[in-house]
Formats: structure tokens, sequence, C-alpha cells
């Protein structure tokens, strides 16, 4: 973390000022105090020798000797402090709070959001202002600014021909990558004979995570005015540059996310609209529904259609896949339904006037070569139920198995036909591998549709699935219920049985109870 | 999931040993996806080790089973653990893809 360095490094600098402080002047007073002893000792010998005439001119020397020093130690001990402000580096305590002041504007623009080109401004002005710089530009990489404007070359106190001939100069006889101090520019190759006016200059990249952001270039007129702590100050700078504009990055990136998570629950709402809200009701039978995504939005679908003549169109659905895609072949699924499902004009008699299952089943199959993925398919199951036949005539295309509570043999049984799913066979033959079924059921007779999300849903160890086998015992336990009770009761034990488990597929559920025939209101 | 391919002189034998679904189901696909695969007259699956077969995987078979019945090359499935073949039963896929007990069985297919 740059900043850790940059404290750290803060921390020693502090260290050695207040050390040199402290150290610095007690020498100088036990030089200032031995000098001045040494002197009188001299003036004592001057004296005591009978006068200046009559001294040894070794006596003479050592005074003499000591004077000068005297005259140094005073010079250090009222000058030496004015002496470090007047060099190229500010103070220790004015680097620092400049140093800081730095810091912070570029970490504000973050907080404000603002844009990845004020950080490299920003950045490009501190780092002048540090090392008091004559001009300075920063070359951004086009492919990884994250600026706005992907051309940004920031310039400071420099016109752009200007840069163009030093970096055509440091082109020719190219720096080895990272950081550089030249401090005698015009002897190097490159720029021998140039009559260009700079002559220290400074390489920095901007190194990120992954990749370099770009290279700053400071430049001086003065020979020899860059050194290695400008470089490691400057260093600080360009590492918070750099995670400034990754945190833009990462801010950009998760504003991004978040619409489109406001887009995908929009789709969830819109999804949610196409799966019928009102069941429908009738005297003859009763239906509970019950349908879960494992995302946003999902792949199962059902729907319900009445049909002249009492009759009631019952679709379920799984298209393979979970998520966006899913859904949008659900919505086209329900789409071919509700086309497929019309009175065709043409029939010859009533009973043809509504494709029977298998000639749905083999329709929609058609209907979905041209924008089924390959690797996709949908499973459905149509059920048309006559309640004046008091039958069913239905198709399964690979979708799960029908669970079925018989009355009047008060049995539960799974409904064994064959069929193929949709989109899998891509041709007229699809229609050999689609069977119609016919059934004459009775009142209290209870049918229960589902998809795969039911019987497959994890629980237990992990790894267990619940099965056909535990939904067959929940029917057997609670088909003396409403339909809704029915519903309850099953996802009741299947919530109990994938408890702590996350839901991994779609969830449907349907139960449709026959009932006792009631005359017509 | 790992899949293994065995090669012999006009039959390929891919072991899938592990969970096939949406993540492994890539796996599986380079393997089928590969443009000398149609050069073997047969291509038996061994499914001994695939314990769960996601619609995903499924899917993975289906998109390639046109490219196979063109070229001529017999896609065989044995030695399937109970639990994925109901899969492949309920889908209707047994109608339509050799699918048999075991390896005596899908050498003679």
């Amino acid at each position: 973390m740059p900043v850790e360095r940059r404290r750290r490094r803060g921390g020693l600098v502090c260290l050695c000022y207040s050390w040199f402080l402290s150290v610095r002047h007690p020498l100088l007073y036990i030089g200032f105090l031995l000098a001045l002893l040494s002197g009188a000792l001299a003036v004592g010998n001057l004296l005591a020798d009978g006068g200046p005439g009559a001294a040894p001119w070794t006596t003479w020397l050592l005074l003499l000797a000591d004077l000068g020093t005297l005259a140094v130690l005073l010079k250090l001990f009222f000058r030496a402090p004015a002496a470090s402000a007047t060099s190229s580096v500010a103070t220790p305590a004015a680097l620092r709070e400049s140093e800081v002041l730095s810091l912070q504007r570029l970490a504000q623009i973050v907080q404000r959001g603002q844009t990845s080109t004020e950080v490299y401004t920003v950045l490009l002005e501190s780092a002048v202002q540090t090392v008091r710089a004559d001009a300075a530009w920063l070359d951004l990489d086009a492919n990884h600014t994250g600026t706005d404007d992907t051309n940004a070359t920031q310039y400071y106190n420099i016109v752009p021909a200007q840069a163009e001939a030093l970096r055509a100069g440091l082109r020719a006889h190219p720096l080895v990558e990272g950081e550089h101090v030249v401090n005698d520019l015009n002897r190097r190759p490159g720029f021998l004979g140039t009559s260009q006016a700079y002559r220290s200059l400074i390489q920095l990249p901007l190194r990120g995570l992954h990749f370099n952001y770009g290279t700053l270039y400071l430049l001086k007129v003065e020979p020899g005015t860059f050194n290695r702590e400008d470089v490691s100050i400057l260093q600080t700078f360009t590492g918070q540059a750099v995670l400034s504009i990754e945190n833009l990055e990462l801010m950009r990136a998760s504003l991004a996310n978040q619409r489109t998570q406001e887009e995908l629950k929009i789709a969830s709402q819109v999804q949610d609209s196409l799966i019928p809200k009102n069941l429908p009701t009738d005297n003859w039978f009763e239906i509970s529904s019950h349908s879960l995504a494992a995302k946003e939005v999902g792949g199962d679908f059902y729907d319900f259609l009445h049909l002249p003549g009492r009759r009631l169109a019952v679709i379920i659905g799984d298209v393979s896949g979970k998520g966006v895609t899913a859904a949008f072949h659900m919505a086209q699924m329900k789409g071919i339904f509700h086309s497929l499902m019309q009175e065709n004009p043409l029939a010859k008699n009533e009973r043809d006037k509504f494709p029977v299952p298998s000639k749905f089943m083999a329709q929609a199959n058609t209907a979905l070569i041209h924008c089924l993925e390959k690797s996709s398919f949908i499973t459905s199951s149509l059920y048309i139920i006559d309640y004046e036949q008091g039958g069913f005539v239905f198709a399964r295309a690979g979708h799960c198995h029908t669970l079925y509570y018989h009355a009047l043999r008060e049995e539960v049984f799974y409904f064994d036909s064959a069929g193929l799913g949709l989109g899998i066979i891509r041709n007229e033959s699809y229609e050999k591998h689609i069977k119609n079924q016919f059934y004459d059921y009775s009142p209290g007779d209870v049918m229960v549709i589902y998809t795969d999300g039911i019987v497959e849903a994890r629980g237990g160890s992990g790894t267990d699935e619940y099965g056909e086998d535990r939904l067959k015992l929940r029917l057997e336990e609670s088909y003396f219920q409403e339909a809704e009770d029915i519903k309850n009761f099953i996802l009741d034990d299947l919530n109990a049985f994938t408890h702590g488990f996350p839901i991994h597929d779609d969830q449907t559920l349907l139960v449709i109870k026959f009932k006792s025939a009631q005359p017509l209101p | 999931m790992k899949v293994t391919a065995q090669p012999s002189a006009d039959t390929l034998t891919l072991l899938l040993d592990g969970e096939l679904d949406a993540s492994s189901a890539i796996v599986l696909d380079t393997e089928l996806a590969k443009p000398d695969i149609l050069n073997y007259r047969k291509v038996l699956i061994d499914c001994a080790k695939l314990s769960y077969i996601s619609s995903a995987g499924l899917g993975v078979f289906i998109s390639h089973l046109q490219r196979f019945q063109d070229a001529n090359v017999k896609l065989v499935f044995f030695n399937m653990q109970e639990k994925v073949f109901n899969v492949f039963e309920i889908l209707g896929l047994d109608a339509l893809m050799t699918i048999v007990p075991s390896l005596t069985e899908a050498e003679a297919a």
C-alpha cells in the first residue's frame, strides 16, 4: 500500500530530522565551548608569558586556529537551518505538508466520484509542485487509462511539439523501463548536440496492479537537480493516483452492476406478469399453484386457457438452463401456447377446432426449431381437461411424469407415458415421438403437475434429491384435502427437506383437484 | 467432472467421471466437438462413474446428436446408473439414443 509506505517514510524523515536537531546542536555547543576554552587558555598563556611580545610563535598559531574554528562553528550554529531551506528540496516539514495536501486532494477526488482525468491533473500538479519542475507531461496508455478521453496526455508548461521532440529522443535510445533520473540530458545519446532546454529529467511509470497506466516525465532546466529522494516522493504520488484510478474503476463497475441488478428486477417483474395470477375457477375443479425462480428470472412456466365447451387447457414447461436465456424462451413458449391454442375456423367438427396435445407439441417443436440454440431444449406437458366428457387428454414432451391420485381405486401413481422433449429433434420426424394419452377422471381425483426443480431439489446430506417417491408419499397422505392445502403440505415438506440449501433450479407446482358434478350456475 | 478418452482402431471410448452440469458440460463439449471424432465408427460413452447429469449436460449430447448421425458415427452409452438413466428416459432420449447395460453390448451395438 503506497499510503502505508508513505507514512512509514514520512515517519523516518521526521525521526531523522529530530535526531539531526537533537544531535547537531549539542555537538556545536561542545565544539563552541571547547573552542572558547582553548582560546581562553591561549590568551591566558600569552598574558602569563608577559605580554604579546614575549609569547612563543606556537601560542599565536594556536590562537589563530582557534579563532578560525570559532568562526566556522558560529557560522554553522546560526546559519545551518537556513542553509537547508535554500536547497532545491523543501524542508522535511514543509515537504510533508505539501505531500499530505496533495495526497488529500487525490483522495478527495475519489470520494467525490469525479473522473480519472481529474486524478491525472492533480497528480501532474502535485508532482510539479513537489520537485519544483520547470515542465512536465504525463503520457497515458490509451488501453488502460480509464479516462473518459482516451487521448488524454497532460502537459505542464510545455507544448506538445516540445514533448514530442523529447519523446523522440528517448525513443531513439530508450531508458530501461521503470524509474529513471537523468541529470545531464544533453549528453545522452539521442540528445547529443540538440539545443533543447532541459538538462534534468525524471521518468516515472504509473504502475497499477495489472498494467502501467502511463508514464510521468518531469523536467528541469538546471542539470543535476533531481535525486533519488525526489523519485521516491513522486512514487508516493503515482501510487496514490493509481490507487485512485483503480478505485474509480471499481466504482464504475459497481454502478454498472447496480444498473444490471435494476434491469434484472424489471425483467423479474415482467416475467412475473407472464405467470397467471388469477387461476381459472369453475365449480368442477380446484387449482392451486406455486412457482419460485432460482435466480431473478427463470425458465419454468405454466398457463391456463378456457376453451369452449367447458374445457380447460393447462400447460406446464421447463426451459433447459436458468436465468435470462431461459426466461426469454419461457416467454416465447407462452406466446406459442396462446397462438396455437386459437380456434381453427376451417375445422370440420367441434373437437378439431383446437389442436390435440400431440399436435400442439409437434407444432411447437417446429416453431422452436429456429429460435432455440442447439444445446437448449424445452420439456412440457399439455393437458386438455373436458368436464362434459369427464376426462382429459395430455401429451408429455419429455416433462416430469404426472402424479395422480385415483379416488375410486384409492391409489397414487405416476403416469408412465413416452414423449420426447421439444427442440431435440429439429425436423418433421418429431411427431413420431409424441403421443396423446386419454384418461377418465372421477370426482376426488387429484393431479399433481410440477417441474424437476421440485423432485431434484437438494437436501439431506447435500447430494440427496427430494425425489418422486417422497412426492408420491406426500400425496398419499394429503389427497383428501383441498387443492391449496395439498400444495402447502407438499411445499412444507419440501422446504423442511431443503432447509439450509440454496434453491438451484426453478420450482413450479400445480395441484388440480376434480370435484363432484355441480349443476351449472 | 473428468473426461478420459480411450481411442482404439475404429472406436473412441469416453469415460465420464463425476457430475455433468453446466460448468463441466464445457469439458465434454470440447471433447465431442473435435473434428476428428467423426473419423471413428463408434463413440462409446462409459457412464459408470457419471453420478449426475443436468439439463446442460444433456444439452451437450443433444447438440451433437445430429452431427454424429450425419457422419454415420454411432453414439452408444453404457454402464449407466439408474438415476442417470431416469433423466434420459423422462426426456425421451432413451428412444433416440442407444443406451445399453454393459461394454459387451456397447461393442456389439
